[in-house]
């Protein structure tokens, strides 16, 4: 009954990087074109150097949106080159790809199954391990139904293997679809849960089942770091799940942040960048990196900082250093998030209008009606008919506003107060 | 709390510096000038707040007042807190804005966090902004605008002179972000990018649905492809078959051809082969062979003519080395004719010369006397001693002679100074006759001395001698007198002295005349030697045949005389020599040419040079001819030789050549050539055709295919003619020329489609697409955040201006009106501001309300002044009032606004403090009028500098 197999979810194939500020140098671009795609290469590359049985793909093979032509294309080229080679592939899909959208008539390989918008019960192979997946794929975008439960008890096998795309525990990072428990999962009688929709790699359970997510193959946005990848999973003649994950990123996502406290002048600032810059490389495993900076603290610096375009020159002057080398690291842009230097406790005690701003906006953390009125009028602009399409989903919430509220605080002070005065 | 002193250590120009103590509830700090009033204002400053902390660079018109003159930078101040305790605050430039030290009256340490209550809680900045008045903000721009004044005064009630700034920043800032309505904000650039990339998408959607209609448009085109090529292929046989009956009708009707005309010609059994080529190569090599028989007898015939051509004086050749040696003399004999005449006379002026030497010499000599006489080294030398040896004989003489001179001349001297002795002897003798001889001896003495002395001056004798002749004298006399013991023994001495004296003069001339007899036999000596040298060298001169009379220079003369002539005699035998041997080469050179030239008929005459020459050339020349001649006889007779030779070879090579051609013949069955040709042709004739069945046949073979027996392929040929075979040709092409047509119309359709396709599948420009409106998307998103920020600025800004405004500004409010009404004379009454506005508004004294606005500049100066007067004492209620530091601020006030602002000053020195720093003593006036008005006690004057 050994099996090998790959479990991978949330492909997105051909979805652009997202949080990107500025447009990318033309190598850099090209490679973030074709980022899910290479991730997706290396994906079926692994399955046929490892000898896999089968590749399974727990949903979100594209993003709704974005299901373009040459994603859909590349996808199936890969899964012929998996079938020419003898490895089946199994797909489900998920609330970024669900069956009703819109998909070219395409020739899926023989090796490869589709799962529909029911359950359906498949063997993995012909030869009789008995090894069954079952598996199901989103019919609409928004399936708010616990599919896992719907499942019920499958037939004994000596190994299933359920493939879902599902927000199981009600993940709040992860929209709540097919919302389930790891009870539901657990009452099934499936050995392995495949899953996919989180896109950072967890494993919820480690057996009796065995839930895994393997996160994204290739991580799309300042907030997937790190690796990215699949799990090489191994279940031996006993059941026994092994989990080997594998890196499958071509370009990495990196978040850097320098308190500029400690630098005196510019120039130091921009050498620890540069430090900073190489380290990420250095870290990446011979990859790509896009980074992220944020300069933080207090310090005499800010003041040259809020100076027009200083930190558009940082930004330049590291991507001259880094952003042309192959591989490259490219320094997205640089968010200035530092204050100057200011003695807020002191001013606290004082009695003048100033000192009344930052009792205000302390006030404002535990007042929420202060805070609701401090962050009145935004949504003049975040539900404006024109553009709350673009930005209603990045209307601050409660987290975000506290956020607002102190860098609002940070900027009336520097407005107020007098430099030499600090 | 009020600064009761400073001493400054080290702060700008001041070093060590004390100010102080200040009593009074004003204090003016009267200086010109840089005095240094900023520096003091900002020591104060300083000491309490703190020095600068940040590291770098400081902002730009900041200055750090470093100790110029010396000493630490930073300093003391003395402080009085409103319950009265006494504090020194001391801080010097250091980390973190410089350590404070804080000492009580009592000189015990307190806490450094007394010094924040100290100063009441305020901060650096409320001490500028609220207790510091400076001459900019009363000229402040906003002050003087209707529209701003409002706020701008208001904000000073609150202590936030920048909040109005403040907020038309975050307006701005807000707007070029995000205006609602508005269309050139950055929102809505950012909006209109996306709206255009979407649309784009939108297209690039459809190119999904275009992938399926062209798959099956794709999969029609490509069936209809299958089945025209089918059609194609069918009408493609169909003509080749046609095609292949129409290539193989020419080879046809050869093969029918040849095999017609074979029958008909006669058939030639073993012919020669290439007979034809064979017979012309044959005739070609005869006529060559006979061409080189001809040429082979005309070289025979021409050697022979030259071989026995004879040649005349034959005989000269065996004279050969004597005509080989007239060739090589002949240069050096016209060179010997030409010369002599010239060597003749060279040797004429020779025999001159030597002759004019003879003549010199005398005319004893001769050529014979010339080589012998004897010019020898040793005779020579002799000549050169017998020259020294009469010199130094002569040389003795003349001395010998000279020194005799001289003696004689000093006997006759010596002989006179005898004489004069004695007569002076002679002349004392009478005295000493008459009176007491004894008397007259030292007389004598003295005469004798002189007489002496006289004489050797005379005959230049030493001085020594004189010295002593002296000294005697002298010495005689004092012996005299010693003796005697009386001066009338002086005359006996005297002539003693003089008869001693005598006696030496003629001892004297005694030795002199000695000397003169000894010299006059040294000469008689040095003649005689003389003599004998003369006797000698005339003796020397007879032995060689020379005159008696030569002096030993003459002899020197007459030796370089004979030299010259001995060389002119070696030259003149000389030339003689060479003109003999020069007649001797040219009697032999015509000896040798005379007999010559008479054997071979050559003119010669044996005393013209001319002729001698001629004639020697002409033999080497006549020579030369017959040795030419005699050679090309030699050459020739070898060349009948071998003319001969080949004559022979090339009559047996042509009947060789002849035999053949009969063979030749006889092979072709004839004996005539024009008979071997002819049957030549038919042989040829029959190969040809031969050749020509043969390979129709194989072309026809190859035509009908594997697998097809010929016979077939030419039974279906006898069975049609050409002109069918070309209709069906031409009716297939057609056929499948439409076919193809259609075929490739498909073919560009499917091209087409494919192209599209790849196009479709490889497209990056959703890609590209989907990337671009994320960064418009984050660009709008970091443009909504932006906005965000500064929307809740403002709100915080406005909440906390609200709050103050409720819970503070009713008593700051409270407090200005009391100043107001009194700056201004009772002029307003009342000071107010409308319940929820952020407005303040007067009232004068008939009750009528005004705004800010609509008051005069100078009111609203003092109603600005008020407020902030209002503010300082609210802030004075809630915590330790602080000094309020006027700079310069009333200076450009008219005296009666400065005076009224001057007392609102004192009104308010009653609860702070006022330090005034000032370079006008105007102010100074200004502030003691103000203090007499409102009074309070009189200023304290400060000067600095």
């Amino acid at each position: 009954m050994r099996i090998r197999f790959v479990h991978s979810a949330d492909l997105h194939l051909d979805s652009p990087f997202t949080g990107l500020k500025a447009a990318a140098p033309e190598n850099v671009a090209d490679r973030l074109y074709s980022a899910t795609f290479e991730a997706y290469d290396n994906i079926v590359n692994l399955c046929i150097s490892e000898e896999v049985d089968a590749l399974l793909v727990a949903g979100d093979v594209y993003d709704g949106a974005d299901r373009s032509l040459r994603a859909q294309l590349k996808f199936v080229e890969g899964l012929k080159k998996l079938d020419a080679k003898g490895v089946r592939s199994f797909v489900c899909h998920g609330n970024h790809d669900p069956s009703d959208g819109w998909e070219a008539r395409l020739n899926y390989p023989a090796g490869c199954h589709c799962f529909g918008p029911e359950w359906e019960a498949v063997p993995v192979s012909d030869d009789a391990n008995g090894v069954v997946i079952h598996g199901i794929s989103y019919p609409k975008r928004d399936v708010a139904e616990n599919l896992a439960r719907r499942l019920g008890r499958v037939e004994p096998s000596p190994f299933s293997i359920g493939l879902l795309h599902a927000n199981v525990s009600n993940d709040p990072n992860h929209a709540p679809y097919a919302p389930c428990s790891l009870d539901d999962l657990a009452a099934s009688g499936i050995d392995y849960w495949a899953l996919g929709h989180v896109h950072t790699r967890q494993v919820p359970s480690e057996r009796e089942p065995a839930v895994v997510y393997p996160g994204n193959p290739q991580g799309r946005h300042p907030n997937e770091s790190g690796p990215r990848g699949v799990y090489l999973v191994e279940v031996d003649d006993g059941g026994n799940v092994g989990l080997d994950f594998r890196p499958m990123d071509t370009v990495r996502w990196a978040r850097l942040d320098s308190d500029i406290g400690a630098f005196r002048t510019e120039q130091e600032l921009l050498d620890a960048l540069h430090e900073r810059m190489q380290g990420v490389l250095d870290g990446a495993d011979g990859r790509s990196v896009v980074v992220r900076m944020t300069l933080t603290g207090r310090g005499e610096l800010n003041r040259t900082l809020r100076r027009p375009n200083t930190i558009e020159d940082l930004v330049e002057e590291i991507n001259r250093e880094w952003a042309e080398r192959s591989p490259f690291a490219w320094c997205e842009r640089i968010e200035d998030a530092s204050a100057s230097p200011f003695d807020r406790e002191a001013r606290l005690k004082g009695s003048d209008f100033l000192a009344e701003v930052l009792r205000t906006a302390d006030r404002a953390k535990t007042d929420p009606e202060l805070m609701a009125r401090l962050g009145g009028g935004l949504s003049d602009l975040y539900q404006h008919h024109r553009f709350r399409r673009y930005l209603s989903r990045f209307a601050p919430d409660e987290e975000e506003l506290t956020v607002l509220v102190d860098e609002a605080e940070a900027m009336a002070v520097d407005m107020l107060v007098e430099d030499e005065d600090r | 709390m009020k600064i009761s002193s400073l001493h400054i250590d080290g702060f700008g120009r001041f070093y060590k510096g004390a100010f102080g103590p200040f009593e009074r509830p004003v204090t003016v700090f009267l200086g010109p000038n840089e005095a240094g009033k900023s520096t003091l204002l900002e020591f104060i400053r300083r000491v309490l707040f703190g020095f600068r902390t940040a590291r770098g660079r400081a902002p730009s018109g900041y200055n750090d007042y470093p100790p110029l003159a010396g000493g630490r930078h930073g300093g003391n101040l003395t402080i009085v807190s409103d319950k009265g305790e006494t504090v020194t605050v001391q801080r010097f430039q250091g980390a973190g804005g410089g350590p404070v030290r804080l000492t009580a009256a009592s000189g015990g340490p307190l806490p450094e966090g007394d010094l924040s209550r100290l100063l009441g809680q305020h901060s650096r900045e409320v001490f500028k902004n609220v207790f510091t008045f400076t001459l900019d903000e009363l000229h402040d721009e906003a002050l003087l605008k209707d529209d701003s004044v409002n706020v701008q005064i208001y904000s000073v009630g609150m202590g936030a002179t920048k909040l109005p700034a403040a907020r038309n920043a975050l307006g701005s800032a807000k707007q070029a972000l995000f205006l609602k309505g508005g269309s050139r904000h950055k929102i809505a650039g950012a909006g209109g990018e996306l709206g255009k990339v979407d649309s784009q998408l939108a297209e690039v959607a459809n190119n999904a649905s275009a992938y399926s209609d062209l798959t099956s448009q794709l999969k029609e085109v490509e069936e209809e492809l299958e089945r025209l090529s089918g059609l194609r292929r069918k009408h493609q046989l169909e003509l080749n078959q046609q095609k292949r009956l129409e290539s193989a009708w020419e080879d046809w009707n050869d093969l029918n051809d040849a095999e017609r005309e074979l029958s008909r010609l006669p058939f030639i059994e073993d012919f020669p082969v290439d007979g034809i080529s064979r017979l012309e190569t044959l005739e070609e090599r005869i006529s060559t062979a006979q061409g080189e028989y001809k040429s082979a007898s005309e070289l025979v015939e021409g050697a022979t003519a030259k071989a026995e051509a004879p040649v005349g004086h034959e005989a000269i050749l065996t004279h050969s080395t004597e005509i080989r040696e007239l060739g090589q003399g002949r240069t050096s004999f016209v060179n010997s004719v030409r010369d002599l005449p010239k060597r003749i006379t060279e040797l004429k002026d020779h025999e001159r010369s030597l002759a004019a030497t003879l003549k010199d010499l005398g005319a004893e000599w001769d050529e014979a006397r010339l080589e012998n006489f004897d010019l020898s080294m040793a005779v020579r030398e002799d000549v050169s001693q017998y020259r020294e040896r009469l010199q130094g004989a002569e040389q003795i003489l003349g001395l010998s002679k000279s020194t005799l001179t001289q003696h004689v001349n000093l006997l006759e001297e010596a002989a006179e100074a005898e004489g004069r002795a004695k007569r002076e002897i002679e002349a004392a003798g009478k005295p000493v006759g008459r009176k007491n001889g004894s008397k007259v001896l030292p007389a004598v003495c003295v005469a004798a001395g002189l007489t002496l002395l006289a004489l050797g001056m005379v005959l230049g004798g030493s001085a020594l001698f004189l010295g002593v002749a002296a000294g005697l004298a002298l010495a005689g006399v004092a012996a005299y007198l010693f003796a005697t013991g009386r001066p009338s023994a002086g005359a006996d001495t005297e002539f003693a002295r003089l008869a001693r004296e005598l006696e030496r003069a003629q001892e004297l001339a005694k030795q002199r005349h000695g000397r003169v007899e000894k010299c006059k036999k040294d000469v008689e000596e040095a003649e005689l030697s003389l003599e004998s040298v003369q006797r000698s060298w005339r003796q020397w001169l007879a032995d060689r045949g020379l005159l008696e009379k030569f002096q030993p220079e003459t002899v020197d003369v007459l030796q370089g005389k004979v030299e010259l002539g001995r060389n002119q005699l070696g030259s003149l035998r000389s030339h003689r020599e060479r003109i003999d041997a020069i007649q001797y080469d040219i009697d032999e050179y015509v000896a040798k040419a005379a007999p010559l030239a008479s054997d071979f008929g050559v003119p010669f005459d044996r005393n013209d040079s001319n002729t001698v020459a001629a004639a020697a050339h002409r033999l080497i020349e006549l020579h030369d001819e017959v040795n030419g001649k005699v050679n090309d006889r030699t050459n020739a007779e070898t060349a009948l030789m071998n003319a001969q030779h080949q004559l022979k070879t090339r009559a047996s090579d042509l009947r060789k050549i002849e035999k053949e051609m009969e063979g030749l013949l006889h092979a072709g069955g004839t004996a005539d050539a024009e008979d071997f040709r002819t049957r030549a042709e038919i042989v040829r004739r029959r190969m040809d055709l031969e050749e020509k069945r043969r390979e129709a046949h194989s072309r026809l073979q190859r035509l009908s295919g594997p697998g097809e027996p010929l016979d077939a392929l030419k039974k279906q040929l006898g069975d049609t003619d050409f002109q069918t075979i070309r209709d069906q040709a031409s009716l297939a092409q057609e056929e499948s020329d439409n076919a193809d047509l259609e075929i490739r119309e498909l073919s560009n359709r499917q091209g087409s489609i494919q192209k599209d396709l790849k196009n479709l599948t490889g497209e990056e420009e959703s890609s590209r697409l989907r990337a671009e409106r994320q960064r418009w998307l984050e660009e709008m998103r970091g443009h909504a955040r932006e906005w965000a920020v500064r929307t809740i600025a403002e709100n915080l800004l406005k909440e906390a201006q609200g709050k103050f405004e409720k819970e503070r500004q009713p008593d700051v409010v409270r407090h200005s009106e009391e100043f107001f009404r009194n700056i201004t004379d009772g002029r307003y009454q009342a000071v107010f501001s409308p319940l929820d506005s952020s407005e303040i508004q007067v009232t004068d004294s008939s009750g009528v309300p005004k705004q800010p606005s609509q008051l005069s500049r100078g009111t609203r100066e003092q109603l600005f002044l008020s407020l902030r007067f209002g503010l300082i004492q609210d802030l004075g209620q809630r915590s330790e009032p602080l000094p309020v530091i006027v700079d310069e601020a009333l200076v450009n006030f008219d005296p009666e606004r400065g005076l009224r602002a001057a007392r609102a000053f004192a009104e308010l020195s009653r609860t702070n403090q006022v330090l005034v720093f000032t370079c006008h003593p105007t102010i100074v006036e200004l502030f003691q009028d103000a203090a007499a008005q409102s009074g309070v006690q009189e200023p304290q004057v400060v000067p600095i500098g």
